[in-house]
């Protein structure tokens, strides 16, 4: 896992990149992300989002338009995407994990662990939630989210690249869905000696 | 140190990992893509459960078979991968739920996988308060990336888990002394 001299130095050399940088969000081990001022609230209703349909057509039925705001009351039982004031550039031989800060998750919000992916450009886009019977207020700049990175065993061979369908995501970007991929192949590897 | 899709290739084409079946663009970056199972196990019943009880959880749950299914609002529910898996000794693996599902609000809580485990894994699938969603069996759903351990490990994975295929309801820990 990189400490905070290795990640200033992965940044100092511009291997790393996350723009805007302020010092004080670099941590011990991890950096901390920041709200960005656009919030998009999921919307409450009875509907059933399709995971095998486009989702052109579907995000607009279950995400309310993208409100532009210093800060957004999240409302309890509601969930909101998110989208980080910082541009990351990860370079070909580190991923980072993103995890909710421990304040959000003191204040019960909840979000799930995902990853960056070596050679990904963009802001990072996340969904957090308030299942329980209170709001939490979401104000533009404040950091909510930590990211550590670890470095690979080797550079990544085929790094997160242009096919990606996030690359280069500029703001909130909803969900995509692959609709192709019902034809994807499969490759049984040969059982080892070994199994069981 | 996490391991690169390079090395991931390399440790499959030595049977270090198995992963079966291992789809042709499951290899990524940093990790594997796992894909959805086609069985999903929720809570019948609303009573406290009682591990210790002695009575046998998967009575309390219920498991269904199925082509798709709707993970309502606020529901939590336990799915498997499709994929069965080995885990060596010198890796660990943790499990990041993919970016198309979390954007979707859908969490699955911090997963670990232990080196030696050998099976299918049950993972919780918990769904955003807002809308239901249909979900479908072999979609790329979760990210496993494999960090190295600092040394091979001395005692492997051996748990009650082991060698599981179907979604596994929780079981009593087996008292550490019988283990």
């Amino acid at each position: 896992m990189l400490s905070d001299l290795m990640i200033r130095s992965y940044i100092e050399y511009g291997k790393l990149g996350i723009r805007p940088l302020s010092p004080e969000t670099i941590r011990e081990n991890g950096v901390d992300l920041r709200f960005s001022d656009a919030f998009q609230p999921l919307k409450k209703t009875d509907a059933i989002y399709d995971t095998h349909l486009p989702s052109a057509e579907q995000n607009p039925l279950f995400f309310d338009p993208v409100i532009h705001a210093d800060y957004y009351d999240l409302q309890p039982g509601c969930a909101v995407q998110v989208a980080t004031m910082e541009w990351i550039d990860m370079p070909v031989d580190l991923c980072a994990m993103i995890n909710l800060r421990s304040t959000y998750a003191r204040l019960m919000t909840l979000g799930s662990p995902t990853a960056i992916n070596a050679g990904w450009h963009g802001n990072v886009v996340y969904t957090l939630q308030s299942p329980y019977p209170y709001g939490v207020r979401l104000y533009k700049g404040d950091r909510f989210m930590h990211v550590l990175f670890d470095s690979l065993t080797s550079p990544a061979e085929k790094p997160y690249d242009k096919d990606g369908k996030y690359q280069d995501q500029q703001g909130m970007v909803g969900p995509k869905m692959d609709v192709e991929k019902t034809t994807r192949r499969i490759r049984v590897p040969a059982i080892p000696e070994k199994t069981l | 140190m996490i391991v690169s899709d390079y090395d991931l290739s390399h440790d499959i084409e030595h049977d270090r990992l198995y992963i079966d079946p291992l789809y042709d663009d499951a290899i990524r970056q940093n990790g594997i893509d796992f894909h959805l199972g086609d069985e999903v196990r929720r809570a019948k019943e609303k009573e406290i459960l009682d591990i210790r009880s002695g009575r046998n959880l998967e009575e309390w749950t219920e498991s269904e078979i199925c082509k798709s299914f709707v993970v309502h609002p606020n529901e939590s529910l336990l799915c498997r991968t499709a994929e069965y898996l080995e885990m060596p000794d010198y890796i660990v693996g943790l499990c990041y739920l993919r970016s198309t599902y979390a954007r979707l609000g859908i969490i699955i809580p911090a997963t670990v996988i232990d080196a030696g485990f050998k099976g299918t894994l049950t993972v919780e699938l918990r769904g955003n308060p807002s809308f239901g969603m249909r979900l479908y069996p072999f979609d790329p759903f979760m990210h496993v990336i494999f960090p190295t351990l600092d040394s091979p490990v001395v005692k492997l994975y051996r748990g009650k888990y082991q060698g599981q295929i179907a979604v596994t309801a929780p079981r009593a820990d087996i008292p550490l002394e019988a283990v």
